[in-house]
């Protein structure tokens, strides 16, 4: 598993911690059941604090990600693939919803944002 | 007791690096003493001389606490400042009995390879206790010195102690030395005076230690 | 949180300096890192936790329990590196082990010598032939072999190169892998503690000046750059301090992002320990 930590970005490190095991969470490249790394060997090999994973485990565990069972460790929550699937659409939703209100301010066609889409979704 | 023990195997440890200058002093005097005639006077000398060396010897275990500031650390391990005092006291005493003990045994091998006779024991006995009793004061006044200004500027003070004490010593040989020549007259001082000194010794030792821990307890480190 | 020291209202008078109401605590589990220029107090908060100090007004648990009344015992279950002081140089790992299996009820010989091959050190070599970092290291070794469940450090990087550096802060981070071991490390070198250190608590002048989580220190404190007349508008509560230079003006602000709401300024920096440090001492308010 590679998490990918920059001490220079403006985003908080817990915070891109958790994105990124999120990220992994949804694309079922961690899985349901597998339980990740504690909270201090992640500290160590990332070399920050134990604080820092701690808060990102947190996070992840207020929105349902993942589960600790007390003296265990931390396990990828069951949580229902349906239900992130439509977080996930909702969110994509959202960020059209303003790409299209930009748009319209600025008088861009429909068929140039189906251009820009199709551009974007071939990249990667 | 554990402790003592510890903190006294750390001082003999440290003076490690003295074992080849403490052969080569031993075999020196031990050449010294052969080459002369007045038998009774080297043994004499030779006691004095291993006691109140080994004696000097063991205070530098202060110096080398000092120059690593072994103290602070020191203080930082599940000891009491009493047990660190009390521990010096026990390794300079017992170096000061080892030298003392070596200069009895040397003694007794050049008076037996020179005279092939057995020397009289009490007389060195009490040449030792002397001596010991020479070194103690030094040793008493010494340590409290140090644990008050510190090893550097208890050297100055040491070379006045060591001239002052090389003096007490020399008087004392020098009267131990007539009492073994003129032998059979003060047979009863002779008896008498070692057990003074023994109970001095002991009472110099204990008062310099009390004022010791009294110092030590009060230093900020 | 359960805190293994708890240090209320300490104060300490020297001639020409002093310790001004010192109130600290390490949670459990964390490394709390103690910062600040040379003199501001570190050590000898440290000296007073360990009792090496004579006297002092205040309270210090360590445990739970007075670390005057139960020195010893709470002795046995701390590991202490200090920067200046250890046993004689003139001593190898060997004769230290021999010194140290009497002195310390738990003391284990065999994982005093597994950390001393690990670290890579010659077992009948005396120390006074050891680089700095190795000499390092010998006190960490020598300090972490009785099992203490609390580490204590003073400055244990200051004139390590950037190499060994690294080693002891992976040293610490695997002793902090027990979560029933803690550490409480100064450093006037921040950037060894911005990354691992879980606390920081800033000691200035005698005085704590701040004690924060490592997070809420370095993602939520910002430096606001602004010119001379963007500073004139901003209201004095809403910063700490400001370092005044001829071109512009350096403020150290608790909420980057409030900041950014409430004021429109764009450059905002995310701080360094070592930047806020400097503001705070060479600042004004």
């Amino acid at each position: 598993m590679n998490i990918i930590i920059s001490n220079s970005s403006n985003i908080p490190i817990y915070e891109q911690i958790k994105e990124q095991i999120k990220n992994k969470i949804v694309s079922n490249e961690l899985k349901k059941g597998e339980m990740l790394p504690s909270i201090r060997s992640l500290a160590k090999d990332l070399r920050i604090s134990v604080i820092t994973t701690k808060s990102a485990y947190e996070e992840l565990e207020k929105e349902g990600y993942v589960e600790t069972v007390p003296g265990k460790g931390t396990y990828v929550a069951n949580k229902n693939t349906e239900l992130i699937r439509e977080e996930q659409l909702q969110k994509v939703e959202g960020l059209i919803d303003t790409a299209v209100s930009i748009a319209k301010i600025s008088k861009i066609s429909k068929d140039e944002i189906r251009n820009m889409l199709d551009i974007l979704y071939e990249e990667d | 007791m554990n402790i003592i023990k510890g903190l006294m195997t750390k001082d003999l440890l440290q003076l490690k690096s003295y074992r080849k200058s403490l052969i080569v002093f031993i075999v020196l005097y031990f050449f010294i003493a052969i080459s002369q005639s007045n038998i009774e006077g080297i043994s004499a000398m030779l006691v004095v001389m291993l006691t109140l060396g080994f004696g000097m010897f063991s205070i530098a275990t202060f110096n080398y606490d000092e120059s690593s500031k072994a103290d602070k650390y020191i203080l930082t391990l599940p000891l009491t400042k009493k047990e660190v005092v009390l521990s010096k006291y026990a390794f300079c005493i017992c170096s000061t009995l080892i030298g003392c003990i070596v200069g009895v045994i040397l003694s007794f091998i050049i008076t037996f390879i020179i005279t092939k006779s057995m020397p009289n024991i009490l007389d060195i006995l009490s040449i030792g206790i002397g001596a010991i009793f020479g070194i103690s004061v030094v040793e008493a006044i010494q340590i409290p010195c140090i644990y008050k200004w510190g090893a550097e500027k208890g050297r100055l003070n040491m070379f006045i102690l060591v001239v002052l004490a090389s003096l007490i010593l020399g008087g004392i040989s020098f009267v131990a030395f007539d009492i073994t020549q003129v032998n059979n007259v003060i047979s009863l001082i002779e008896k008498i005076i070692p057990i003074i000194l023994l109970i001095a010794i002991f009472l110099v030792y204990f008062i310099s230690y009390k004022v010791s821990c009294k110092i030590y307890s009060k230093r900020e480190l | 949180m359960e805190n293994v020291i708890e240090i209320k209202n300490l104060c300490k008078k020297y001639s020409g300096f002093e310790l001004k109401d010192i109130n600290l605590n390490v949670p459990k589990g964390m490394i709390m890192g103690l910062i600040g220029e040379n003199g501001a107090g570190k050590t000898t908060t440290i000296k007073a936790i360990l009792n090496v100090i004579n006297s002092y007004d205040g309270q210090i648990k360590v445990f739970g329990k007075d670390s005057k009344i139960y020195e010893k015992q709470i002795k046995e279950e701390i590991g202490v590196v200090l920067d200046d002081s250890f046993l004689s140089e003139y001593l190898t790992p060997c004769d230290i082990n021999k010194i140290m299996k009497k002195l310390y009820k738990n003391w284990d010989e065999k994982l005093y010598f597994r950390y001393i091959e690990e670290f890579k050190l010659p077992k009948d070599k005396i120390s006074k032939e050891y680089s700095s970092g190795m000499k390092m290291k010998l006190k960490i070794a020598t300090a972490i072999s009785h099992n203490p469940k609390l580490l204590i450090l003073d400055e244990p990087t200051a004139g390590l190169d950037p190499i060994a550096r690294n080693e002891i802060l992976d040293i610490f981070q695997d002793f902090i892998q027990d979560e029933e071991h803690s550490i409480l490390v100064s450093s006037h070198i921040t950037s060894d503690l911005e990354h691992i250190a879980d606390y920081i608590t800033f000691i200035n002048n005698g005085e704590i000046v701040l004690t924060k989580t490592r997070d809420e220190l370095l993602e939520n404190y910002g430096i606001v750059k602004c010119s001379k007349e963007e500073f004139e508008r901003i209201d004095k509560k809403d910063y700490i301090k400001c370092r005044k230079n001829r071109y512009e003006y350096d403020i150290l602000v608790e909420n980057k992002e409030d900041f950014k709401i409430k004021y429109d300024i764009q450059i905002i920096d995310k701080p360094s320990i070592e930047d806020i440090m400097v503001i705070y001492v060479k600042g004004e308010k």
